[in-house]
């Protein structure tokens, strides 16, 4: 219900003309509404209930469908939205990740474009609160102070809680956006990887006027984690629960036979769950399952298959599937590949990857409990659980609605679960589904390493083409690689069960080349980047030795990896160094003098180093040869100063 | 087929019903339900699972149940009550009282994601209770070479830990 609008110090900030009403209801709230067409069982985006509850107690709870990923970010966002509030992030506390109690937020990386969500929010919230308080103390919003949650002005003041005592902050949050579906379509096989954006331009902090952000704030968690307290998604036991050990393939595309035998005598609690090639063990005793999994596994017989062409000829066979044209082009191709033919000098270089795992310390694990009313629970570490949410309801068949995904802490996995595939969920709900119980999986560490998902592996081919005064005037780069990630269920696939698409189809073949000779040297670098940035940093360093020194540019520290430019000169630049080839150095086993170049980019920071190293001791001695480590780096601010520490 | 075991876990009794050759990693964690050591590699060689049996680490991924009988098994949950007795804390000051390790780690900001901390935090508890003034080469000596294999953090949390070990040395010298 409707009672009083507080446009007014809004309108000047021009932020509810992007469709979002604001209003205040001073009705007991309905509770938080499932906005049934749009976003099955995720709370409604548009309610600022969803995101942010202020407390009479003068208490924030925040909630975002994002996850703490083991780098500090559920310090970050209680900062992010602390700063906009005007209060102690003390004060806020978090519900990350469970699908029951957050909105969609997308998947949890990019802590920078995953906070802006929460900041605008508070922002909002923030303008909201001065309409409030500047009604209340009879004080125009101008003549507002905030600090620490309580609102000054006109010599009285109120605290937000008291603000919002006995009514309800009935904010609407404008979104944008979708919740995440599957979609064959997709490389990924699902799209809505991002989920509901919060939209419009609230006004918001200037970084000159943080208070919050850069100051010490612990992250809250780790007193739970190092006295034992914090429920890890590894700790969850329910009623009746079996652990599940499972049996593998012989190889990723062996078919199932028979199973093993299971000795009862030895394992009188076990028994061997099977649909497809997905093999289990489960037993109300986890080591009885692990044990007994390992003697079914032996007694297990699968087809061969030798459908993987092995480590030795992985490059051959991606430089001889059949690309076509590249998914990605940029610059004028036919430019360059004239520039190449006709420069007086040009080189050339070829770089392979392999597959890379991303190993967390600590191996996938999931607890499922599907039940016979339809109903399914899991409990995950997975950085997407709305992704992993669409993922399990296309596999079981069931209405998204009826499966809810509880999210708690793990391993660091490092990006591997970004679209809410993978792990053991797939596994968990299967095996729940078949025995009707509540079903824990824990895999190996050696099942982790075979069976998880990959980065993939590339190659890159590399050229550059020189004029008569040394000045780089092209670079050519092209790169080959499968597809990022496969998102499909593990156990799914075993099972013969629906899951999302195979992205074979989606491999990836990228053209890059440069042109820009009206550029100054060096500067021209910065375009010139294929997978992952290897086409710059090849380029970046072939330059640096082929003309025997960093240019003035790339000293002065202006380039940039993507185009944005660092910004700014060093106001002292490195000085000239000559460069040496590493190779120089393995007949010595001595180090020499000289310097070297990189570029970097992660996320929104982007960093253009040079190493500079000296010194003559043997390397077996001297592990860190550098000596400077100079570099341009986009200017920034670190989030917390305790977060720095870590991993320093 | 289970046998029944009285085991000591962090200063208490507890009769738990496993097979001999059962992992301790399993009945600490299944049974007594203490979460602080963790799966990880369950091969010995990542430290996740770590616990002091009689003052000195083990692997309990690998340790069987049966070799724990008669002897102090301390896991994370029962460092300060060890830190308590050691410095004769009365009940009151216990109860508020943290290990200075686990302070420590606290005041450092040493976890990331955490997973491989509670094995951490029992090797510097040992190194600490054997050598009480460590210098840096010390500790970077002990976390790889003294336990049975080196401790093993994927979030590269070394240098906070090293800064940690020390800060929880000058601790524990007042």
């Amino acid at each position: 219900m409707t009672s009083k609008m507080v446009t007014p110090a809004l309108t000047r900030r021009g932020f509810v003309n992007i469709g979002g009403a604001l209003f205040v209801s001073l009705a007991i709230p309905p509770g938080l509404r499932v906005k049934a067409a749009e976003s099955p069982t995720s709370l409604d985006p548009a309610m600022l209930a969803s995101w942010l509850e202020i407390r009479s107690d003068n208490t924030i709870l925040m909630r975002t469908g994002r996850t703490e990923t083991g780098t500090g970010m559920s310090a970050f966002y209680a900062q992010t939205a602390a700063e906009e509030l005007n209060v102690r992030p003390e004060a806020i506390a978090l519900i990350l990740g469970d699908t029951d109690k957050t909105p969609d937020g997308g998947y949890s990386a990019g802590f920078l474009f995953g906070a802006t969500n929460i900041r605008k929010v508070a922002a909002y919230t923030y303008q909201a609160l001065l309409g409030l308080a500047a009604a209340k103390l009879g004080v125009p919003a101008s003549g507002l102070t905030v600090t620490d949650g309580v609102v000054s002005g006109g010599g009285t003041s109120i605290s937000y809680g008291q603000l919002v005592q006995g009514q309800h902050l009935d904010l609407k949050i404008p979104v944008s956006g979708k919740p995440v579906t599957i979609d064959p379509s997709q490389d990924t096989g699902v799209a809505g990887l991002d989920g509901f954006v919060v939209t419009g331009d609230p006004p918001m902090k200037a970084m000159s006027q943080y208070t919050v952000i850069g100051t010490s704030y612990p992250v809250p968690g780790i007193p739970g984690k190092v006295t034992g307290k914090t429920q890890w998604s590894c700790d969850v036991t329910l009623p009746g629960m079996l652990y599940a050990a499972m049996v593998r393939p012989a190889t990723l595309g062996s078919a199932l036979i028979s199973a093993g035998a299971l000795d009862k005598k030895r394992f009188p609690t076990a028994e061997v769950v099977k649909k497809g090639n997905l093999v289990a063990v489960v037993s109300p005793n986890g080591w009885e399952a692990v044990s007994a999994a390992r003697s079914v596994a032996a007694g297990t017989k699968w087809t061969s298959w030798s459908g993987l062409p092995g480590s030795e000829n992985l490059t051959k066979t991606l430089r001889e599937y059949q690309w076509g044209e590249p998914g990605e082009s940029k610059g004028n191709a036919a430019d360059v590949i004239a520039a190449l033919a006709s420069a007086p000098k040009t080189i050339s270089a070829t770089y392979e990857q392999p597959y890379v795992r991303h190993a967390p310390l600590g191996p996938y694990v999931a607890v499922a409990d599907v039940r016979g009313d339809g109903s399914v629970t899991v409990w995950t570490h997975s950085a997407h659980s709305q992704a992993l949410r669409a993922q399990i309801a296309n596999t079981l068949g069931t209405p998204e609605e009826k499966v809810v995904v509880r999210w708690l802490e793990h391993a660091g996995q490092y990006g591997r679960t970004t679209f809410g595939g993978d792990g053991a969920e797939g596994d968990a709900v299967i095996l729940s589904q078949l025995t009707g119980k509540p079903v824990r999986v824990q895999w190996t560490l050696q099942e982790d390493l075979a069976w998880s998902t990959v980065s993939p592996a590339w190659v890159a081919d590399l050229k550059a083409a020189f004029d008569a005064n040394g000045r780089l005037i092209a670079v050519h780069s092209a790169s080959f690689s499968p597809h990022m990630f496969d998102a499909r269920l593990l156990g799914a696939i075993l099972a013969g069960m629906p899951c999302t698409t195979s992205k074979t189809h989606g491999w990836v073949a990228t053209e890059w080349p440069l042109r820009q000779d009206s550029e100054p040297a060096g500067t021209g670098l910065r375009k010139a980047e294929s997978w992952r940035g290897i086409g710059n940093r090849w380029a970046a360093r072939q330059y640096y030795a082929h003309a025997g020194t960093a240019p003035a540019e790339l000293r002065a520290g202006i380039v940039d990896q993507r185009g944005g430019g660092i910004g700014g000169r060093r106001r002292n630049p490195i000085p000239h160094r000559p460069y040496h080839r590493p190779a120089a150095d393995r007949h010595t086993q001595r180090h020499r003098e000289g310097g070297g170049m990189g570029t970097a980019a992660l996320s929104a920071r982007r960093r253009a180093p040079y190493r500079d190293s000296a010194g003559d001791r043997p390397r077996r001695e001297h592990h860190r040869p550098q000596q400077r480590l100079l570099g341009g780096h986009r200017r920034g601010r670190s989030y917390s100063r305790d977060g720095r520490r870590a991993g320093d | 087929m289970a046998s029944e075991l009285t085991l000591s876990v962090n200063g208490a009794k507890h009769v738990a019903s496993a097979a001999l050759d059962t992992p301790l990693l399993y009945v600490l964690r299944n049974d007594l339900k203490l979460s602080g050591p963790r799966l990880g590699c369950g091969l010995a060689q990542c430290g996740a699972c770590a616990v002091l049996v009689d003052g000195k680490e083990v692997r309990s991924c690998i340790v069987p149940v049966s070799s724990a009988v008669g002897k102090h098994v301390i896991t994370i949950e029962g460092l300060p009550a060890v830190w308590a007795a050691q410095k004769g804390l009365n009940e009151a000051e216990a109860a508020s009282t943290l290990h200075p390790v686990q302070q420590a780690w606290i005041d450092e900001q040493v976890p990331q994601c955490g997973y491989c901390q509670s094995g951490m935090m029992i090797a510097a508890a040992e190194l600490l209770a054997r050598n009480p003034n460590p210098t840096v080469a010390h500790i970077k000596d002990a976390f790889p070479n003294t336990p049975p294999s080196p401790h093993l953090c994927r979030s590269g949390t070394y240098a906070a830990i090293i800064d940690a070990v020390q800060r929880a040395a000058r601790a524990m010298s007042v």
